[in-house]
């Protein structure tokens, strides 16, 4: 048995003692050292900016519950602040069971009025009552474009957990969209609607807007959209009978991007069929040929990043599509029609019942013989059409269509369209385009 | 009725009761020719029981003193002579209302005196009568049409075809042939499902007959899946070729239609309840069925019809319908705008969502 005499035992234990506080602030240093240092930049825009910021809520008349929350900016002294359409839509659409107020950073709270709103860029002014004479933000000059990399910031209020800042870099407008969207790469957490984007020098480069899903990839409108809004005559009354010119714009706008040219169209197996503008247009493929299958399909969807948020339950505004070529060379034609028939039926867009905003759908169909063209040979489909009207928004519809090959016992290609909020003639003539565009290759 | 006394010997003057299963041995000869044969029957005019009585007349009522004892109720008297039953001078038998009380009910309503039919009923103090004589002439018992010339052996072909047709509808969904099991689950199942359908049909036959007719029922419930496939993929089939889309969006009525049908085979001709009572019963049925789907299809689309297009395809060779160029079906399309139009105009308050609430 070893025996440790109690003075050399304290010894050992004060040096063990030692050695742990030794090492755990070595530890503390080294963490200390691994985190970058806050930056400067961040700090003093989040300073300077505390005085401009607020967090819109909406609230039910009845119970001044919270209904959505979100940021917003002044920008004006009158206490005129920017936000986005999104978070005071219920202002919009349904004022006689929401209002709003704002809550600014020092817990001051007052009512907000809608003053206009662009619905198209989700954008949004509206009038913080009781605040004048107030600090705003400046917009960054247009003479001063944003550089591919610059540092740029995102404030608001995230999650209703407090006013922050994230820092972030510019990544230049996304592609592939309709209208132009700043691509922001960096954290953007709901409840941060309607907060301004930031460039070092503290002024407004755009508005945080939405997330795209991915991690750190996020959007803010751009300020061209911010100054047209600004320099709009304010509407006789901001509320939705303002929406439906604002639509009809979209749609024509959207029908302009598609329509400009005839369709391109790419090989999908024998078939050939409408893919629209890569440029504009984003396509997805699907394969599942497997060799142990009797059977076999190819597919392609593409779709135009449009769609218009105009309420909780309902966007519009968006156009897509999807060819599915069908093969089963082994099933026979009676098992393969009735797997093809299986993509038909049930094609009113968004279901069929009557809604809030869309009424029931009604639907034409026939067969139809697209003749033989140098790009196409004559083919036969099942053609059908249905239309529902907008509601709340005179003049726009939601519009289905599905072409069914019949022509081939044991071959078939499907193509749907389905158009949300369109005008019927814009509607009528893409559908049309896009038929004569389908078929089977010569 | 007093059943003690039906159940002893002959009451009154010479009456023997019989029992129905018994009728058929009772053979008059000249000498019976005077007998008289008076029938007991339920609300349905079915056979309770049957009396023979070798002289007239014959008393009815719910006194001891009457030859047919009716059974009495809080209300009558218990010396109470409702009716008899006498030779009238016109050499035929006549039923004649007692008392001065009325209390005879024959066909064409109550009455004091009526000349008997034996192939009618009457009614005396509530009771279901019937009167017949020696040398009545029974018209021959019904057959169940749907068996003859097959007789009760049609399940052996009616069935197997059943099951063909199911076993058809899953081969035409099975692309991978992976499904045997399926294929085995759908046999069982079905067979299982028609085996209870004809047991609670047997089970109102044995309760309302002698017999329980299990086969021919299983046969009429097998008969009506063939028929009901049959139709169904022929009405789908003519929809496709001849671009009728109307058809298939509202065949699901042959559901209701065909198992209406099916109610009506199983009660009138094997139970053998009166036409009537049937026919109500496959209204019934068949329109509960209807009504069911129908309100499905109107939860789902705000309309009656199963689909808003046609939703089935048949092989290339099978259509007959041409098709139209695509610009003449677009300009056919101005019809749906009048039609949006007016359905946008219309305050329809939403199916399904109550958006008139207010704060």
């Amino acid at each position: 048995m070893i025996r440790v005499s109690r003075t050399a035992a304290s010894r050992i234990a004060a040096a063990l003692a030692a050695l742990a506080l030794a090492l755990a602030a070595s530890v503390r240093a080294a963490e200390t050292a691994s985190l970058p240092p806050p930056s400067a930049a961040g700090q003093r825009l989040f300073d300077s900016a505390r005085d401009k910021l607020v967090q819109l809520r909406v609230l039910t008349r009845a119970g001044s519950s919270q209904s959505t929350v979100g940021s917003g900016f002044l920008i004006r002294t009158d206490g005129t602040a920017l936000t986005n359409y999104h978070v005071v839509s219920l202002l919009v659409m349904e004022p006689q069971r929401y209002r709003a107020e704002y809550v600014r950073v020092d817990g001051k709270r007052g009512a907000v009025k809608l003053l206009g709103f662009d619905v198209v860029h989700d954008l949004a002014l509206v009038q913080l009552e009781g605040v004048t004479q107030a600090a705003h933000f400046n917009l960054r000059p247009e003479a001063e474009p944003l550089r591919q990399g610059e540092k740029i910031y995102s404030l608001g209020n995230p999650l209703d957990l407090g006013f922050a800042i994230s820092e972030g870099t510019y990544n230049g407008i996304v592609e592939r969209r309709l209208y132009d969207t700043i691509h922001f790469t960096g954290a953007l957490n709901p409840g941060m609607s309607g907060g301004p984007g930031l460039d070092e020098a503290g002024r407004v480069i755009g508005v945080n807007v939405a997330g795209t899903g991915g991690e750190l990839a996020n959007l803010l409108v751009p300020l061209a959209y911010v100054r047209a809004l600004l320099a709009a005559p304010p509407p006789v009354s901001p509320d939705k009978t303002a929406v439906t010119p604002q639509l009809l714009q979209h749609q024509d706008a959207m029908m302009r991007a598609l329509m400009g040219a005839p369709f391109p169209t790419q090989s999908l197996g024998p078939a050939t069929v409408p893919v629209g503008n890569e440029k504009l247009m984003r396509c997805w493929g699907q394969s599942n040929a497997k060799p142990d299958k009797p059977w076999r399909t190819e597919s392609i969807s593409c779709n135009l990043q449009s769609s218009l948020y105009i309420e909780q339950s309902f966007n519009t505004g968006s156009v897509r599509w999807t060819h599915t070529y069908r093969r089963g060379e082994k099933l026979g034609a009676l098992k393969f029609s009735a797997w093809h028939a299986r993509s038909m039926g049930g094609t009113a867009a968004g279901g069929e019942k009557p809604s809030r905003f869309l009424t029931r759908s009604h639907c034409n169909e026939d067969f139809v013989t697209m003749a033989a063209t140098g790009k196409r040979s004559k083919t036969v489909a099942r053609v059908s059409t249905c239309v529902r009207a907008h509601r709340e928004f005179e003049g726009l519809f939601d519009m289905s269509l599905n072409v069914t090959s019949v022509d081939r016992d044991i071959e078939g290609l499907t193509s749907t369209l389905e158009l949300r909020g369109v005008s019927f003639a814009n509607g009528m003539r893409l559908q049309q385009a896009f038929v004569e565009a389908s078929g089977w290759t010569p | 009725m007093d059943a003690m006394s039906d159940q002893s010997a002959p009451v009154g003057p010479g009456a023997v009761p019989l029992d129905p299963a018994d009728a058929h041995v009772a053979t008059a000869s000249a000498s019976d020719a005077n007998w008289v044969f008076v029938e007991t029957l339920d609300k349905h005019d079915g056979l309770r029981e049957r009396h023979r009585f070798l002289s007239l007349p014959i008393g009815i009522g719910t006194a001891y003193r009457n030859d047919l004892i009716l059974d009495g109720d809080d209300h009558r008297d218990g010396l109470h002579s409702a009716a008899r039953i006498v030779r009238g001078d016109d050499g035929g038998l006549w039923v004649e209302a007692l008392d001065g009380a009325p209390d005879l009910w024959a066909p064409g309503g109550k009455t004091r005196r009526w000349r008997v039919d034996g192939n009618a009923s009457f009614i005396v103090g509530g009771q279901r009568l019937r009167v017949r004589t020696a040398d009545f002439v029974p018209a021959p018992a019904p057959r169940v049409p749907v068996l003859r010339g097959v007789g009760s052996k049609a399940w052996l072909w009616a069935l197997p075809l059943a099951l063909v047709t199911l076993l058809f509808e899953v081969w035409i969904g099975d692309l991978d042939g992976e499904r045997q099991s399926v294929y085995l689950t759908t046999v069982f199942s079905a067979a299982m499902v028609l085996a209870l359908w004809a047991g609670a049909w047997a089970l109102v036959s044995r309760l309302t007959g002698r017999v329980s007719h299990f086969l021919t029922h299983l046969a009429l419930a097998a008969m009506a899946v063939v028929a009901l496939f049959v139709l169904d993929y022929a009405f789908d089939t003519l929809a496709f070729s001849f671009n009728l889309a109307i058809i298939q969006k509202y065949d699901y009525a042959l559901v209701g239609l065909v198992i209406g049908a099916l109610v009506w085979c199983h009660a009138f001709l094997v139970v053998r309840t009166h036409a009537r009572t049937a026919a109500v019963a496959a209204v019934l049925v068949g329109g509960a069925l209807f009504a069911f789907q129908a309100l499905g299809a109107y939860n789902q689309r705000g309309s009656l019809a199963s689909s808003s297009t046609l939703s089935v395809l048949r092989p290339p060779s099978l259509r007959v319908a041409t098709g139209h160029s695509s610009a003449e079906f677009f300009s056919d399309t101005a019809t749906l705008k009048l039609r949006q139009r007016a359905e946008s105009s219309r305050p329809e308050k939403p199916e399904g969502n109550d958006y008139s609430f207010d704060e």
